[in-house]
């Protein structure tokens, strides 16, 4: 395995590291990675340091088991605490989450973007001041349609089922160099067609200057009265043992570890915000997955993971796609067990697996626990219950409408339904929230933005009010949710952050 | 096992004792469970068994949530045997290596551009005047 000048992994790593650069950056995803780049090209010495370890696309294969134990935190097992509880997935690995996510490139949405300037003062975040950043973005990203014929026999009967309703249905917008269709996006994708920060910021970031260190927790922010100093931490070996120290002294932190270790590892720091937001407000856009079984043979891992998403009920905060899932994650999810289970996998390749995504109005929130770390708590709220079971039955007409011969439905309990009618008839009776099947990627809030430091965290460029030096650049930055897929809200405010630092640089 | 083992060593210890604690407690807590008759969970039947499940599950309590978890990680581990997946009609690895190619003979020149453009970057936009 070759390994990029600049690039450190633990197994060079022999003793305690004493560094010192201009800029420190936690965390190598979507918001790190662009940070790094930005600021190497300014000429500032930049180091990345990275909890996950390096895997380049070579190493990627369609293995699940694989990509669950090197690329994701916890094995990709996270639970925010509820009734019900919600599982989410962090990537923790050089790239971060942008290596394992689905590659969907969206802008934020004008009035989210409005939202956030009116109700918290946000400054240079209307649409009009994003979209020099969305364009730059999208460029170097390679963010456009799929090549048709990467489009697989799921998404086709999805999109079919979208029109008969007559359902407004886009294709997706994809960070991708004429993807393959692998279907291999949550692996890891081993072609390296996903414009994952892993084959983009991170190497563009090493090839100006930039020193990246794998494998290396950031276990606390250092201050100096009301300014940063650095960070320290240490090596993680293999087996989740303790290696050397490392410390690192800059003038200036970003972190950008995403929604949960972000807040968390400020929170362990001694950091505290005057609004008592920091590591409140998480919103997760809760999704959930309705199976359908069709007749035809479907083998939806024969094309691109998503192509589609019903942007019909977008008013209601309902965002409906259809994604294929591995065996390997199909069988954790279904709502089934032993035999039963067994016999609904045989039909594997008759499957089409999509669901909605709800814009949630409930928060969550992080707590550093001892002994056990950042624990995650959510508190779904009626109304979002209401619309995931409306965007539940919604997804199930589209898949009816499509073909689908039957249809489980992801809340505990509930028998196999055979006809749109049939469903009506059980989702007329309440759906208890605590039998929902609940998921999330979308991690976003918990040091959210504000120019009011009563309200918010951080100011409008990502810096922590009240400590010098220090900026925030990842989805924790927002105010609220985007209602669609995060990514590029997150590096086109990472890429604004970034430069709003450079101009502040003495000249 | 092996796969159980390997998905165990991915986990934060804390993880690894309470997802091995909750095996136990599924194991044996089925003793409690009238129609087991003192059996253990490993020694039941797959209809006994099958119904120890369920009754845990209609719980909605924490002990309903640890069968889901203890369930996702044990199906996760079986279904990513590569003898499973092909009895269900999943094979990847041919179809990966078939599609890469067709990228590579249909779009080589630009694929080969667009990747050689990463390094080759301008600075992002400005932010605008600066507001303070």
């Amino acid at each position: 395995m070759s390994v990029p000048r600049g690039l450190t992994g633990q197994a060079e790593i022999t003793g305690d590291l004493n560094l010192a650069c201009d800029a420190v950056i936690v965390g190598s995803g979507a918001g790190g990675a662009t940070v790094a780049a930005e600021l190497a090209e300014a000429g500032m010495d930049v180091i990345v340091l990275e909890e996950g370890g390096y895997h380049p696309t070579e190493s990627f294969t369609a293995e699940t088991g694989r990509a669950l134990r090197t690329l994701y935190r916890d094995g990709g097992g996270g639970m925010a605490i509820g009734r019900p509880s919600v599982l989410y997935a962090e990537g923790r690995c050089v790239g971060g989450s942008t290596v394992v996510n689905g590659g969907m490139s969206w802008r934020t949405p004008a009035r989210v973007l409005d939202r956030w300037a009116e109700q918290d003062g946000i400054k240079a975040i209307r649409e009009k001041d994003l979209d020099p950043y969305f364009t730059e973005i999208e460029s170097r990203l390679s963010v456009g349609r799929q090549d048709p014929e990467t489009i697989g026999r799921d998404s086709e009967l999805f999109k079919a089922g979208a029109d008969a309703k007559g359902w407004n249905i886009v294709p997706n917008q994809r960070n991708q160099l004429h993807c393959a269709g692998t279907n291999s996006c949550t692996s890891g994708c081993p072609t390296g067609a996903k414009r994952s920060m892993l084959v983009t910021s991170v190497p563009r970031a090493l090839s100006l200057g930039a020193r990246l260190f794998a494998d290396c927790r950031v276990d606390r922010v250092t201050r100096s009265g009301p300014a940063v100093t650095g960070v320290t931490g240490h090596v993680a070996r293999p087996g989740g043992r303790t290696g050397p120290k490392i410390t690192v002294r800059a003038g200036t932190v970003i972190v950008a570890g995403g929604a949960i270790q972000t807040p968390a590892l400020l929170l362990r720091s001694g950091l505290r915000s005057v609004s008592g937001q920091l590591g409140r407000n998480l919103s997760l856009h809760p999704n959930a997955m309705v199976t359908a079984f069709f007749d035809e043979d479907v083998s939806g891992w024969h094309g691109v993971h998503q192509a589609f998403q019903i942007r019909e009920f977008m008013a209601e905060g309902l965002l409906l796609t259809a994604v294929n899932l591995p065996p390997t994650m199909l069988a954790g999810i279904l709502p089934a067990y032993g035999r039963e289970l067994g016999a609904l996998m045989a039909d594997y390749n008759r499957i089409v697996t999509a669901g909605p995504l709800v814009t949630d109005t409930g928060t969550g929130r992080i707590r550093n626990v001892p002994g056990l770390g950042p624990q995650v708590f959510y508190r779904l709220t009626d109304s979002d219950a209401a619309r995931m079971v409306r965007g539940v039955e919604l997804t199930a007409d589209a898949l009816f409408a499509a073909g689908a011969r039957r249809v489980l439905l992801p809340f505990d309990g509930a028998p196999e339904i055979r006809s749109p009618a049939e469903m009506r008839r059980l989702l007329a009776r309440p759906v208890p929230k605590r039998s929902m099947q609940l998921y999330s990627i979308h991690l976003m809030g918990t040091a959210r933005m504000s120019e009011d430091p009563r309200r918010g965290v951080v100011g409008s460029f990502g810096e922590f009010h009240g400590v010098s030096g220090l900026v925030v650049a990842d989805a924790s930055l927002f105010p609220g949710p985007v209602g669609m897929n995060p990514m590029e809200t997150v590096i086109a405010l990472a890429m604004r952050n970034a430069q709003r630092l450079i101009e502040r640089l003495p000249s | 096992m092996r796969e159980f083992g390997l998905m165990l060593s991915a986990l934060p210890p804390v993880a690894r004792k309470a997802l091995a604690g909750a095996l136990i407690l599924l194991d044996q807590g089925a003793r409690l469970y009238p129609p087991s008759r003192g059996r253990r969970f490993a020694r039941l039947d797959d209809r006994v068994a099958d119904a120890y499940i369920r009754a845990l599950l209609a719980r909605h309590d924490a002990a309903a949530e640890m069968v889901q978890r203890l369930k996702g990680v044990v199906t996760m581990c079986y279904y990513d045997l590569a003898e499973v997946q092909r009895e269900i009609g999943y094979d990847p690895a041919p179809y990966i290596a078939a599609v890469s190619r067709r990228r590579l003979e249909t779009y080589g020149p630009q694929i080969r551009a667009g990747e050689a453009a990463v390094t080759a970057g301008q600075p992002g936009p400005s932010p605008g005047p600066d507001p303070s």
